[in-house]
């Protein structure tokens, strides 16, 4: 896939001064050690339902999503 | 930029019989001037949310990635290196948010509303693959 090359592209750029890279991967060893991973919900609990505009400004809820169907949720960090 | 690929996967999600929704606390579209929304126009996928056709939806202040438990604070060192490299948290998710951000999380929520599979990851640089989720909600949808 062409754009996932040149988005990879970017990221490795991004990455490639080593004092940037570094303070990353400390930044993700550092986040894992507060033990935020444990304190996130975990398979066999219920999702709790929320409701959010989505870009368009209109009001979304889980239960619009479900519907009787599985979701995926995927939280991401802006752009990234 | 992991939307990316979801985008193409999206079709088929749908027509299995399961939905995707991607929640963000970045409020888009980014200033046309932001080099991010720049580097995206270079690409030509335009900033985050625009012509996605599965649901973006705007967590302002990290609030639902909180109900999850995935909110979770920057290292000054960090903060310091998005700053010089132009990268405002501030101006990108909104002063509300802070300099917080949710883990990067991959939920399967099953017909029932319960969590089916979760890939919660403190490295936001390690994704699952998409066809991965794909393939959990496959299963999904075949649960009884």
């Amino acid at each position: 896939m062409e754009l996932r090359k040149k988005l990879d592209g970017f990221r490795a750029n991004f990455e490639a001064d080593i004092e940037r890279k570094t303070i990353l991967d400390n930044e993700a060893v550092r986040v894992k050690r507060t033990g935020a991973e444990e304190q996130a919900l975990k398979m066999g609990q219920r999702a709790p339902d929320f409701t959010l505009p989505d870009m368009a400004g209109n009001q979304v809820s889980l239960a619009q999503l479900r519907a009787g169907r599985p979701v995926a949720l995927v939280f991401y960090r802006g752009l990234w | 930029m992991e939307q990316l690929a979801l985008q193409e996967i999206y079709p088929e999600i749908l027509k299995v019989g399961a939905q995707l929704a991607a929640i963000t606390p970045g409020r888009t579209p980014l200033p046309v001037e932001h080099p991010l929304a720049q580097v995206a126009a270079q690409l030509g996928v335009g900033p985050a949310g625009e012509g996605r056709s599965f649901p973006v939806l705007w967590d302002e202040g990290n609030r639902v990635a909180d109900l999850f438990g995935l909110k979770h604070d920057f290292s000054d060192a960090t903060r310091d290196l998005y700053r010089a490299a132009q990268v405002d948290l501030d101006a990108i998710n909104g002063a509300e948010a802070g300099w917080t951000l949710p883990l990067a999380s991959t939920y399967i929520i099953d017909k029932a509303g319960v969590i089916r599979h979760a890939v919660v990851t403190a490295d936001w640089r390690v994704r699952p693959d998409p066809n991965d989720t794909l393939a959990r909600l496959k299963e999904a949808v075949a649960d009884r």
